[in-house]
């Protein structure tokens, strides 16, 4: 018999309490791994920046409510923009290009998005990298074609939900809500399935802007802005500015957007200055999780405690008889204090791997929310902290029972008297 | 040459009177691989000398030597050390651990002395005390007898030097007890070890090579006037 055979008969001698103090520490780590590998995840991504969107004209109104609606296909945008300003922006030096589009209609739950077909072909979404039909990446078909073609193309994950396939068609719903009316005029085709990017792009489907001002229902004064680019509006634009050396934002849209500041229909909004706005909104929730997952565990080791002391009342007559066999005082402390590192290892062994589970769970409901692919299960330096400073908890936690042990008399749990 | 030696040996305790003297003993020794029984009523300081001589408990004043080593100068650490070397103990009753298997228990007599595990002595040790068939069973599936015998090869299982026994058949029936008392003598004698034994039980006492009273022993029995409370600490 080693010493670790002895610590583990003794934690299979109380297994019952070694399994409950497992279980309730396996579940105040696995909500703590969650909690604040879901706070990094969702910060890194969601402030990633912008998707590719350096910026985005739009009207005045909440920064964050058009970065919602512009990039993460939620919410409404708060009003219209004259065509005339997207030109003028055009001519700006800094700017790189320009994407208009108008939101506010939906298909199925999907947001159904009316923009440029230069998003299709030339909108860089990283450095480099381009929406592709790329077969290979879940792609398929082609952009929809210039002009007011009858046409669209889903995001792969509008195309997964919906179960589209090319040459399937749909009459949009002119409204973003349950009971908006429908296009009934207006059957458009799928001409395209945009691969995979694991981004927002991915949950819309998208037709041609031109496309927008002959859905019928939309009144007159749309209508001609069919033709009429003078009275053009759109509900707002993807900006993507110049880059400078090493890849860095031309510092003008600091320019820009203090200028557009002056206009009284428009605004700059830069999606990452906005972003980590929501972060310091939502902010208190992620505190609040943390704390209470703390409180889990703090819950959780005073369990072990506990149960430490009830096995340590139920042992004595055991320690008494190993000293007697020649275990020394800090054999029977290192026994206990055996037993809670082991208990605090494998309840937080088990509450990162439950933890992790639990993030890849969230991520996959994040990215059916809000488009936005997290990594999910992707253990790291955090989970390495949370098992580091739980260790040390256990070893704490076992230090009381442990000189309970280390000091208790021998004689006295042999025998009733044995004077 | 002497396996146990005891010299002005005294020992006591505080009590609510004073100090209480419970041992007083002047001289007395054990020979290497001699079996001797000390008999004598309950409460008299039988297992307090066993538990001096394996090192439990430390001695107010005198020396005691056991398998040449001076107990009293040793400290508790090395006591431990020492008793786990050279000590084979045998309780009254509840000698086993619970949550261990009849020859874990054995095994366990090896486990705090340093030397290798040696698993196939357990085995056939326990084959020896009539438990070859019960190996893994855990104490609550054993009886009382089958437990000491658990008891008596886990304290001869490392060849300790000497065996002390604690009324090891207290607890049980007069037939059950000579058999276990003569299995402790037979694997002590065997072994070569010294075995001391406390008992009360007169009809055992033919098993040893000495049968010694404790109050011949023990002054502070002999003259408890003078040694039992004298109030004073030593």
């Amino acid at each position: 018999m080693n010493f670790f055979q002895i610590v583990w008969r003794s934690l299979r001698q109380h297994a019952l309490s070694s399994l409950a103090a497992v279980v309730s520490l396996a579940l105040g780590v696995a909500l703590l791994t969650a909690v604040v590998g879901l706070r990094l995840q969702t910060h890194e991504q969601f402030t990633r920046v912008g998707l590719g969107v350096d910026a985005v004209l739009a009207p005045k109104g909440s920064p964050l409510q058009i970065t919602l609606n512009a990039i993460y296909h939620l919410e409404e945008m708060p009003g219209k923009i004259p065509w005339a300003l997207l030109d003028e922006l055009r001519r700006e030096p800094a700017v790189a290009m320009v994407v208009p589009f108008c939101t506010g209609h939906s298909f199925a739950g999907v947001r159904v998005n009316a923009i440029d077909r230069s998003f299709l072909t030339d909108f860089e979404i990283e450095p480099g990298r381009l929406l592709s039909f790329d077969p290979a990446l879940g792609g398929a078909g082609r952009p929809f074609a210039s002009g007011p073609a009858k046409e669209a193309v889903a995001g792969w994950e509008a195309a997964q939900r919906l179960g589209i396939t090319l040459g399937s068609s749909f009459n949009p719903v002119c409204g973003v809500n349950l009971g908006d009316p429908v296009h009934q005029n207006d059957h458009l085709t799928f001409v395209g399935i945009l691969a995979r990017t694991g981004t927002p792009h991915d949950r819309a489907i998208y037709i041609p802007l031109d496309t927008f001002y002959t859905l019928g229902g939309h009144g007159d004064a749309v209508a001609r802005m069919a033709t009429d680019y003078a009275s053009r509006e759109v509900s707002g634009a993807l900006v993507r500015m110049r880059r400078i050396r090493q890849g860095v934002m031309h510092p003008g849209v600091r320019d820009l957007k203090f200028m557009l500041a002056q206009n009284p229909v428009a605004q700059l909004v830069v999606p990452a200055e906005v972003l980590p706005g929501l972060f310091n909104i939502i902010g208190w929730v992620d505190h609040v999780l943390v704390a209470i997952a703390i409180v889990v565990v703090l819950l959780a080791s005073l369990f072990l405690v506990v149960s430490l002391l009830n096995a340590l009342r139920e042992r004595r007559r055991d320690h008494a008889l190993l000293r007697c066999l020649g275990a020394g005082r800090r054999t029977i402390l290192g026994l206990i204090l055996a037993e809670s590192t082991i208990i605090s290892m494998t309840g937080g062994i088990l509450g990162i791997l439950l933890g992790q589970i639990l993030l890849h769970r969230a991520a996959i409901l994040i990215q059916a929310e809000s488009g936005v692919m997290l990594p999910g299960f992707r253990p790291g330096l955090p989970d390495l902290v949370i098992f580091g400073a739980l260790l040390v908890l256990g070893l704490l936690t076992g230090l009381w029972p442990a000189f309970r042990a280390y000091r208790a008399g021998v004689l006295e749990h042999l025998r009733p008297s044995t004077l | 040459m002497a396996a146990i030696e005891v010299e002005h040996l005294r020992f006591g305790l505080p009590g609510p009177q004073g100090w209480l003297e419970i041992l007083t003993i002047p001289f007395f020794s054990v020979a290497e691989g001699e079996t001797v029984v000390l008999h004598g009523p309950s409460g008299c300081g039988k297992s307090t000398l066993l538990h001096l001589l394996s090192g439990l408990l430390a001695t107010t004043s005198g020396s005691v030597t056991v398998a040449g080593t001076r107990l009293d100068s040793l400290g508790e650490r090395d006591r431990d050390r020492f008793r786990a070397k050279n000590i084979g103990y045998v309780f009254q009753s509840l000698n086993l651990l619970h949550g261990f298997t009849a020859l874990e228990n054995v095994l366990l007599g090896q486990t705090f002395g340093g030397t290798r595990p040696d698993e196939a002595r357990a085995r056939q040790l326990l084959t020896e005390v009539g438990l070859g068939s019960r190996l893994h069973h855990h104490p609550h599936q054993l009886s009382l007898g089958e437990q000491q015998r658990v008891a008596i090869a886990r304290a001869v299982v490392h060849q300790p030097k000497v065996i002390l026994a604690d009324e090891p058949t207290a607890s049980l029936d007069p037939r059950r007890a000579r058999e276990v008392m003569s299995l402790i003598v037979h694997l002590a004698r065997h072994a070569g070890s010294t075995l001391l034994v406390v008992s009360h039980d007169a009809g055992l006492l033919d098993l040893f090579d000495r049968r010694l009273a404790f109050h011949e022993v023990n002054r502070a029995l002999t003259a408890p006037e003078e040694a039992k409370s004298t109030g004073v600490h030593p």
